[in-house]
């Protein structure tokens, strides 16, 4: 299994890597998120570490999600006007594939990265209780639940793209073929994240 | 073996803390909670950050009381899971009620006032009560085979396997008044636009709109699970109380199939007896009307000089028995004494029973 061991650049605390994938680690220490360049991390953004509002997750821990094993790498916090939630960013040990897990406000939908969107989104220009072409293929729309300015709280663990504390993380959400589609609009890149609501019965502790 | 995540010591403690408008005592028990809004003067209060700020100042709760009997701070039992009341928002709506009759479309327009209770359960999910008029309803979010928001014609069709249905009933709700917690900004006054079909349930769509009331700001789709008010009521019982109330009920039972029995017997005595022989021929009914009733009584589990009597009647009748077959004699006038005994005896305990069923 892969591990590496860095030093936080802002106190020198352990920071762990568990996921070769992964680009941005934040010290559990102190809260510096960090940036990965080849074999060393570079500071990025303010310390920040997030307040525990509690979760049936926690970093590090390995659960069962309809009888597959994951872990727990990571978790990203979205502020936006009304609230926040929390991204959870896990990995199957089966097969390594990668998910979100997305906690808002006691409910939690599991969301697999779907693609990358090759056109900017004019948020504008979008309708929530509209069908709308996303660019997500020919004669594919989604009708919009919702939309919203937001932007990165912080994070914790490991995460598969750079962040940087306070960077705009704008969002659109809908459904398709009874799906959710998620799509975040990160300054470097504007992904598309497919899944669907579970109850927290249906996992458990591996 | 998987270890159930519900019992991770994740749970929350409540976080107690005096209202910094009126002192009231206030408790957070949802740690996500961000806005706490005081049950005695109507503050809202900044608690995402610990500043404990209040940022708003709202109505009286008093104003808008819920008809309901659950109040902030209960704890109830749920699809076997606990869970505690923390928040309730109060919605005032006016609408158009669907009216049934042949011929073209009907809608009666009403208004009128429910409540949607937040209950926090111990792995810190939530679920939303909803009471409208007497009627509960469980809120369930849902995600459609066939999202849409009601348009002119009316119509509603959520999933493939549905029929497409009229709309039972639409219109929109304004938040009046929110006590407790709340993880999202809440802010009185804000709309929603509200529809409603029937396929084996109650299936809606809400429209959040924004500030100018012309935008749609987020769509969601709901299932209304129907709830018996008895079964709530149940729910919210402490567990004690609920399992003395669902011994008595079992009593209560078990009392009336044998006070059944005993009138059966009695109603076949005066039908079959002539009253001259009626002492002669109650012997054997009485026996086993007294035998019965005295047995009832004993596996009631009540109070103690009840089972003392209980069990008196319980050997004394055998005993009875034996006596009389040695004698022979024309005593069986006793039989019709402890029957008559056992009955009145059964009536009243069951009687008191039933008065005390809360208390």
């Amino acid at each position: 299994m892969f591990h590496r061991t860095f030093e936080c650049p802002s106190c020198g605390s352990q920071i762990d890597q568990k996921h070769p994938g992964s680009r941005t680690l934040v010290c559990s220490y102190c809260g510096q998120t960090s940036h990965l360049n080849a074999d060393s991390l570079q500071s990025a953004g303010d310390k920040r570490l997030l307040i525990d509002y509690g979760s049936a997750l926690k970093i590090g821990m390995q659960a069962k999600w309809k009888g597959k094993d994951f872990q727990v790498l990571g978790k990203l916090r979205i502020d936006y006007d009304d609230g926040f939630w929390d991204e959870w960013y896990i990995q199957f040990l089966d097969d390594g594939s990668e998910a979100w897990i997305q906690e808002d406000d006691g409910s939690f939908t599991l969301l697999k990265k779907d693609r990358e969107l090759s056109r900017t989104l004019n948020m504008d220009a979008i309708t929530v209780g509209a069908w709308e072409d996303l660019g997500l293929g020919k004669n594919e729309k989604v009708f919009i639940t919702s939309k919203s300015k937001a932007h990165v709280n912080g994070g914790e663990g490991e995460l598969p793209f750079r962040i940087i504390p306070g960077e705009p993380a704008d969002f659109v959400e809908g459904i398709m073929h009874g799906l959710v589609i998620s799509v975040e609009l990160l300054p470097d890149e504007q992904t598309v994240y497919v899944g669907q609501p579970f109850k927290i019965e249906e996992f458990s502790m591996a | 073996m998987p270890i159930d995540i519900l019992w991770q010591p994740t749970t929350s403690s409540s976080n107690l803390f005096y209202c910094p408008s009126c002192n009231a005592l206030l408790e957070q028990a949802n740690r996500r909670a961000q806005y706490v809004a005081c049950g005695n003067c109507g503050a809202e209060i900044d608690v995402g950050l610990k500043s404990y700020e209040v940022i708003k100042q709202h109505d009286l709760p008093r104003k808008y009381e819920s008809y309901s009997f659950i109040r902030l701070g209960q704890k109830a039992v749920i699809n076997r899971k606990y869970y505690k009341v923390i928040g309730r928002q109060c919605w005032k709506i006016r609408y158009k009620q669907y009216v049934e009759i042949d011929g073209p479309n009907i809608y009666e327009e009403k208004i009128g006032n429910y409540d949607e209770w937040t209950l926090m359960g111990e792995d810190q999910t939530t679920l939303t009560l909803m009471e409208d008029g007497g009627s509960y309803y469980l809120k369930e979010k849902i995600i459609p085979e066939t999202p849409m928001i009601m348009q002119g014609n009316l119509i509603l069709r959520f999933f493939e396997s549905h029929q497409k249905q009229i709309v039972r009933k639409h219109g929109k709700a304004v938040l009046a008044s929110f006590e407790g917690e709340e993880s999202k900004q809440i802010r009185i006054g804000q709309e929603k636009l509200l529809a409603f079909y029937n396929e084996n349930g109650i299936f809606g769509v809400e429209c959040d709109l924004e500030e100018n009331e012309k935008t749609i700001s987020r769509v969601s789709f709901y299932h209304l699970k129907e709830i018996n008010p008895q079964e709530v009521f149940n729910a919210f019982l402490p567990n004690q109380l609920k399992d003395i109330l669902k011994k008595q009920q079992r009593n209560w039972r078990l009392g009336m199939i044998a006070l059944g029995v005993v009138a059966i017997l009695m109603f076949w005595l005066v039908d079959n007896t002539q009253l001259e022989t009626l002492g002669e021929d109650l012997y054997l009914p009485a026996m086993i009307a007294a035998i019965f009733t005295s047995f009832i009584l004993l596996i009631k589990q009540g109070e103690v000089w009840q089972r003392v009597i209980a069990l008196i009647l319980f050997v004394s009748v055998p005993f009875y028995q034996l006596i009389l077959g040695v004698i022979q004699t024309g005593l069986t006038g006793i039989g019709f004494l402890i029957a008559i005994f056992s009955s009145a005896f059964l009536i009243y305990a069951l009687w008191s029973r039933k008065h005390n069923l809360i208390g």
